[in-house]
């Protein structure tokens, strides 16, 4: 307890430093002090998320495993992993308020959207939230409490179905962000090169004139219920959203990420307990390791197919964004002709092309905004898509090495090139593959995120227009991040700690070595 | 007289009802966590395991009914937000510093309920209690920052000021340290004595002690906070008369100013009250002779988890049909609610049935998680 002292008095002058910071006085400053701690609030929510809805994967096919099989080590490993999935599910809620809240109250302006696109997958989001609080307190408590194993199996799909549709649909709310689906063509009136979005679904009157009303007013123009009840309908069809192509992709995409960092985390976690060699269970620790790798692995080579077609949404729907993630300007690259359409010789709008159509946009200088911020951002956004793709070829090499485990010709290639069998360089490799599955699925969202730059809902909002009208001081900042970065460091060990050992065991051995 | 449309219709149920739900449990949630860090201690103090054994077997209740609250708070924010957005937007910028009290409160809560659980025994007595005091001090801050939001729609003191800048006016609000004091007093009566009432129940009148002894602690708990609860109500009540007059005049029954009478429904408060007291001293009384009366814990039971999220509901409802109370009158439910999705009375009333549906089959769930958990751990079949 006593090693925490330091840290909260340096917090404690930290904290007095920002205390002494100027407050912003624009939005765009305002907007600028609250993008860190919803950043890093939406990415400790993430690790916690990953898990809640990685694991699932892994925990239900082993149990079934263990049912078909008769085998209790697979049964022992799908409870010890449900425990992690329960703590991590747990965070993953207090996270998941902490960013909801950041929503409402520090991105106010967002409800205009909650309260029309974001409607119905929210609403379906709480009947599946429902599902996963319900059926995973079920799932957990029925452990050994059911004559038939399938029925208590039975309790965990509904709950991986529960989970899996929580995210699906705040991915759906995510993805119309990026692509406004059922806006038809009012996108591409702002930004001539972006292709429709859909069906026309929206009151485009309305639409228009909130888009020239925000940047005068801000998000305060939410302030005023007459204001926008005189608007009248903004969506006539509010379940086009579900339909987003974007949406489909990204869901695929993220979940199948979730399920390679869950798998390749308990591949490391259990390869640590076994290359520890603790209490004589070396091999229910090897089973489960080459177990979740391969959950991990098959993953991986999904991930990649899906990562492909997410790539060809972005081509379709944000071109910008695509040219600023491949550090391409434009022009002629075979291989990514190749690889985008089929045809090497293809020649690529460049930026400056681009530019040269903003004469046709309703609102030109926001336009060039947009071509300006894809180029200032290319170095950044290419290096974590690179870093995303190198991370994802890597897993897929510790993938197909793998298959060394069950084939003696693959096991030989993996002997003559690392000089270990397949059982050694999966048990070594599956921290490094957990490594790269988090810098994988983080640089790949990080990518998504920023490439959305300046738009918060790409085409017709931008973040300054929807930030509360309070400041956000810097203290305030600093304060929500102090208290993200203890949410995280206490989930964490909390992840660590319960499903492993108690703290008062350790304290012992710390008093047998002392003495 | 004023009209509901189809989706202030909606609105207006869904919101109440998720409310009343949260509420009901949150309130035990609050309770219960002040209440098990207080008797883990008395245990250590007394070195009492029969408390200790108490505070662990109070402590699986909570869990349970944080998870409903829980939920049906996630409820209520997206509620507010899709279905109130113009509210919730003034809500959150107006009342930015409560909502963040309690955001903190929060955070600070629910992952230190967790860490206090899966720590019992693992770690040392004070650390554990430290733990225990955070949970304690994280559950009453939510109430202080988010009863604001019920002051604040009862008497919108501040609005002007906050949205010049000024986001600590809100604080001026005469109905906010009532309604606090009474959240957290009324929480912590109600769930003593609930406790108390369960305990004597399960009791069956025996006299070999085997509930009476938790049963009394927990009336001597919930006794003086009930009384209290009694005055901050009683208080509240009175200052409604001045800060907030058409609520004042819903529940005193004066049609001529307001639409509906909640007269009836607000005496069954003070009734409960009456019960709820009479029946704790009864018991507190009989259990000095060794012995409950079965049907009196029965109406202690009832009584107590009844009287908060009566008065909430009675406070709530009064409002109708406006949903912030300016003097006599107030802004109608119409004007906050979602106008930006077509909703007709069909989907309306689909969507109010669903709720209901799901709201019973959730509390179901929860019952018969209740039931799996005390059933016995069956042979390994492998």
């Amino acid at each position: 307890m006593w090693v925490a002292v330091p840290f909260l008095v340096a917090a404690l002058f930290v904290g007095l430093y920002f205390a002494g910071q100027s407050v912003p006085t624009s939005s765009n400053a305002n907007a600028a002090a609250a993008e860190p701690m919803t950043i890093i609030g939406i990415y400790v929510h993430a690790f916690f998320l990953s898990l809640a809805v990685g694991l699932p994967y892994v925990v239900l096919p082993s149990e079934a495993l263990g049912i078909i099989r008769k085998d209790k080590e697979f049964i022992e490993a799908a409870k010890r992993i449900s425990v992690v999935w329960a703590i991590s599910f747990g965070f993953g809620a207090v996270t998941g308020t902490l960013v909801e809240f950041g929503l409402v109250q520090i991105w106010s302006g967002v409800t205009l959207a909650i309260g029309s696109f974001f409607f119905i997958p929210l609403v379906f989001e709480l009947f599946a939230f429902l599902t996963e609080v319900v059926f995973l307190a079920l799932y957990l408590y029925t452990w050994s409490r059911m004559k038939n194993l399938w029925l208590h199996w039975l309790l965990g799909l509904i709950l991986l179905i529960g989970s899996s549709s929580s995210g699906a649909l705040i991915l759906t709310a995510n993805s119309w962000m990026q692509t406004p689906w059922g806006t038809g063509p009012l996108v591409q009136a702002i930004l001539p090169w972006s292709p429709v979005m859909g069906p026309s679904a929206v009151n485009s009157t309305a639409l228009v004139a909130i888009y020239n009303t925000l940047p005068k007013t801000g998000s305060l123009v939410m302030a005023s219920p007459n204001v926008i009840s005189s608007l009248g309908y903004l969506l006539y069809d509010p379940y086009v959203v579900l339909f987003n192509p974007n949406a489909i992709v990204t869901t695929a995409h993220t979940i199948l990420t979730t399920i390679v960092i869950a798998a390749f985390e308990t591949a490391a976690i259990f390869s640590y307990s076994y290359l520890k060699g603790n209490g004589g269970k070396e091999a229910f620790f090897l089973k489960t390791v080459r177990f979740s790798y391969g959950i991990g692995g098959i993953g991986t080579i999904l991930t990649i197919v899906s990562g492909d077609q997410m790539g060809r949404i972005v081509y379709s729907y944000q071109y910008l964004k695509f040219l600023s993630m491949e550090g391409f300007r434009g022009g002629l690259d075979p291989i990514i002709g190749l690889i985008s359409n089929f045809n090497p010789n293809y020649i690529f709008p460049s930026f400056n092309d681009l530019a040269a159509t903003a004469g046709k946009s309703i609102d030109p200088p926001s336009a060039l905004l947009t071509i300006q911020r894809a180029e200032q951002i290319m170095p950044v956004l290419s290096t974590l898509y690179y870093a995303m793709i190198i991370s994802g070829a890597l897993l897929l090499i510790f993938s197909i090495a793998s298959l060394g485990l069950y084939s003696p010709g693959m096991d030989a290639l993996v002997k003559m090139v690392i000089r270990l069998p397949t059982e050694r360089f999966v048990l070594y490799s599956s921290f490094a593959a957990a490594f790269f599955a988090i810098v994988a699925g983080s640089a790949g969202w990080a990518v998504r995120e920023l490439g959305r730059q300046p738009w918060t809902i790409y085409g017709l909002v931008r973040p300054e227009q929807v930030i509360t009208p309070n400041p956000i001081t810097p203290l305030f900042s600093y304060f929500i991040i102090l208290v993200e970065g203890m949410t995280f460091v206490c989930g964490v060990v909390a992840l660590y700690f319960i499903p492993t050992k108690s703290l008062m065991e350790i304290a012992k051995q710390v008093e047998v070595i002392r003495g | 007289m004023l009209a509901f449309t189809p989706v202030s219709w909606m609105a207006f149920l869904l919101l109440g009802l998720a409310t009343l739900v949260h509420i009901t449990f949150v309130n035990l949630v609050l309770g219960f966590s002040v209440i098990i860090p207080f008797t883990e201690y008395m245990s250590y103090r007394n070195n009492d395991e029969k408390l200790m054994e108490v505070a662990k077997r109070t402590f699986k209740y909570l869990i349970l009914t944080d998870l409903v609250a829980g939920v049906w708070g996630t409820w209520i924010t997206v509620a507010l937000a899709g279905l109130w957005p113009t509210l919730t937007y003034i809500a959150t910028t107006v009342l930015f510093v409560p909502i963040t009290v309690a955001l903190v409160g929060i955070l600070i809560a629910i992952p230190s309920i967790a860490i206090y659980w899966y720590t019992w025994g693992k770690i040392s007595k004070g650390l554990h209690l430290f733990v225990g005091c955070l949970m304690a001090f994280g559950a009453l801050l939510v109430p202080a920052g988010f009863r604001m939001i019920f002051a604040f729609v009862d008497d919108p003191v501040g609005l002007n000021e906050a949205l010049k800048g000024n986001l600590y006016a809100v604080f001026g609000n005469p109905l906010y340290p009532a309604l606090v004091g009474w959240s957290w007093c009324g929480s912590l009566a109600m769930s003593a004595l609930v406790a108390a009432g369960v305990y004597a129940w399960m009791s069956k009148g025996s006299v070999n002690g085997e509930g009476l002894k938790e049963a009394s602690y927990f009336l001597k708990l919930g006794m003086p906070f009930l009384i209290i609860t009694a005055i901050l109500g009683g208080y509240f009540f009175f200052s409604l008369q001045t800060a907030s007059p058409y609520i004042f005049a819903a529940i005193t029954g004066n049609t001529t100013i307001a639409q509906y009478n909640f007269l009836p429904a607000f005496l069954l408060y003070p009734i409960l009250i009456l019960i709820a007291g009479g029946s704790a001293l009864g018991m507190y009384k009989s259990a000095k002779q060794g012995k409950f009366s079965r049907p009196v814990s029965l109406a202690l039971v009832i009584a107590a988890f009844l009287m908060v999220p009566l008065a909430e509901a009675v406070d709530d409802a009064a409002r109708a049909p406006y949903m912030v109370i300016a003097g006599s009158a107030g802004l109608p439910a119409n004007a906050f609610a979602n106008t930006m999705i077509p909703i007709s009375w069909i989907i309306a009333e689909l969507a109010v049935t669903i709720a209901v549906v799901v709201m019973a089959t959730f509390l179901l769930g929860i019952y018969f998680i209740y039931r799996v958990k005390t059933s016995p751990i069956t042979e390994e079949p492998l």
